[in-house]
């Protein structure tokens, strides 16, 4: 069955629930987890869902990417740890989630790829297409999507 | 306007708009429209030969062989070194030292060339001091780009200038009476340099970094190699700067320097170990080159056929009402316009067109500083403005092994041109637009 599962992670409570899901598969299943955090580069501009919302140095921007990304990596390691998973942590810099999640499963040698409908990006992901559907197109493993 | 105006139009459009969206390499569609506009009898073969400022080019080809032969010198390496040395390892100051040494540089090289040789040693700089790559390379692109325009000798459009106005190398600093090309770019790069530091470099802390283990070259390999393409090139720059007192075209001159050098690293032969000549012709950007001969003939082909003669018609009346207001639209029409467009044909196109504003009673000279620099300072905008940005991202995208946003990029882009155009605006504005209008 499924050795390495991987498991992105926006933080969000849809995606908390995928990685709920994944990891109780991956106990059952006897497999390890990666869990996946995409965070935007720190630009002096902060965005948030694609809109400008303020300004922050670098320094400043990269710590607060790395408290998110904490945030919801903890989670999944403290679900993981719960569960007696074993599990891999992984932070990506980038701006287009579906290809970190896409190039981090080949690099990783993920066998499974566990992700929610959707994430942050709500009313975008019905209008413009989702990086769950890009993952979906393009993943050369099986991906479970949790709706 | 007669039929063939508007054929000469239409292919001229078709062209560029290849170009642009890069449905077929830029250079063969540029030449393809050159071969249309003969072939339906826009021109003819001999016109197309003679509308090319070979004189430019001869610049052009010329200071890229010298610059080729500098970037292997290991000067760029060493300087880059230098400056990692008296940031004494603040990461910030060091961005806004390589971004200096990228202008200065790009004053006598081609900006395409200033990032493939700073940027194989400013990475290395970037992962001692813990920087991101991208910010970075895309400040020495940006810095590159901006200061292209100061002299003659670092880009096409100041060439171009050269071309359709006659204005000469000593005119980029002192012009009429008063400051152009060089002082007031130089004033407005700095006042942008600060803008940024404090943007986005301000926040880094101060790293202690041991030079020798950076694994970059810190000394220069051949001195003697290194002293002659240096010594060479200032003197060939020297020799364009008294360009009148020689008498011969600028193109000759810059040949004259290449030609020699590479005669005089031959003689040298083995004390220097110069690449071979054919190494540095292979090295030449030659689609680039093709793709601005093609250019000249295809603006030339319009100007043939008076299409811009109408368009300075359409503009005059403009110029005519309110100097100050025509200038002030020329200006910052041209800067979003030259982010999305290959910024060198839109440059020419007005060039011409001022040049015959100028034989309608409107004065060039004002308009076209605005124009080169607006020109200039606008094509940071995207990578879709200037080939130096797009070779830049490229390297930032291969190093960080991810894409660049165009969210990310224009978060650098964006208060770079921004704050580079505004500046220069106001400067270009009080010295050289408001005493000619009045």
């Amino acid at each position: 069955m499924y050795k390495h599962i991987l498991l992105p992670t926006d933080g969000s409570p849809l995606s908390a629930r995928a990685v709920a899901s994944g990891i109780a598969l991956a106990r059952a299943t006897g497999a390890s987890v990666t869990a996946l955090y995409v965070a935007p580069p720190p630009t002096p501009v902060v965005f948030r869902r694609r809109l400008p919302i303020g300004y922050a140095t670098t320094e400043q921007h990269a710590d607060m990417i790395e408290h998110e990304a904490a945030k919801a990596l903890g989670a999944v390691e403290k679900a993981a740890k719960a569960a007696g998973v074993t599990v891999r942590l992984e932070k990506v810099l980038g701006d287009f989630p579906a290809d970190a999640i896409l190039a981090t499963a080949k690099r990783r040698k993920c066998d499974l790829i566990v992700m929610a409908s959707h994430g942050r990006s709500g009313l975008k992901a019905v209008l413009l297409g989702s990086e769950t559907q890009k993952v979906l197109a393009h993943a050369g493993v099986p991906v479970l999507v949790h709706r | 306007m007669e039929p063939l105006a508007w054929i000469a139009i239409a292919i001229f459009a078709v062209s560029i708009l290849a170009v642009i969206t890069n449905v077929v390499d830029a250079t063969i569609a540029a030449l393809i429209g050159v071969l249309a506009m003969v072939w339906i009898g826009v021109m003819t073969e001999t016109d197309a030969f003679g509308l090319v400022d070979w004189n430019v080019m001869a610049i052009l080809v010329s200071v890229w062989v010298i610059a080729s032969y500098f970037g292997k010198s290991g000067v760029p390496s060493w300087l880059s070194v230098q400056a990692l040395k008296i940031s004494g390892g603040r990461p910030g100051l060091l961005v806004m030292i390589l971004s200096v040494l990228a202008g200065t540089i790009s004053m006598f090289v081609d900006n395409v060339v200033v990032i493939l040789m700073m940027a194989p040693v400013a990475l290395p700089l970037a992962r001692a001091l813990k920087l991101q790559v991208t910010p970075l390379v895309l400040m020495i692109g940006f810095s590159a780009n901006f200061m292209g325009s100061a002299m003659l000798l670092g880009d096409l459009p100041p060439q171009m200038l050269h071309s359709v106005s006659g204005v000469e190398f000593m005119d980029f600093f002192w012009h009429r009476g008063r400051p152009s090309s060089f002082p007031i770019l130089v004033v407005t790069f700095v006042i942008t340099l600060a803008a940024m530091y404090a943007y986005g470099f301000r926040g880094h802390k101060r790293i202690a970094i041991d030079v020798e283990k950076l694994g970059i070259e810190t000394k220069i390999p051949n001195p003697l190699f290194a002293t002659v393409v240096v010594g060479w090139f200032l003197a060939t720059v020297f020799a364009m700067a008294f360009r009148e007192v020689l008498g011969v075209k600028l193109g000759f001159i810059a040949m004259t320097g290449a030609i020699t050098l590479v005669l005089a690293l031959e003689i040298l032969g083995k004390r220097v170990n110069a690449p071979d000549f054919e190494e540095i012709l292979g090295e030449l950007d030659w689609r680039a080159i093709f793709f601005y001969i093609a250019l000249f003939a295809l603006v030339g082909g319009l100007e043939k056929m008076h299409v811009l003669n109408l368009l300075s018609d359409a503009l005059k009346p403009l110029f005519a009402q309110s100097y100050v207001l025509g200038a002030t639209l020329l200006y910052w029409a041209t800067v979003p316009i030259v982010g999305i467009v290959e910024h060198d044909a839109y440059i020419l196109t007005f060039l011409y067109t001022i040049r015959d504003l100028e034989a309608e009673g409107i004065a060039p000279w004002p308009l076209y500083w605005m124009l080169l620099w607006s020109g200039t300072l606008g094509s940071n905008l995207t990578v879709a403005g200037a080939p130096a940005l797009f070779a830049a991202l490229n390297i930032c995208q291969r190093e960080e092994d991810r894409k660049v946003s165009l969210r990310e990029f224009l978060s650098w882009s964006v208060p770079f041109t921004l704050v580079a155009a505004g500046v220069c605006y106001v400067i270009g504005m009080l010295v050289w637009v408001l005493p000619y209008a009045r």
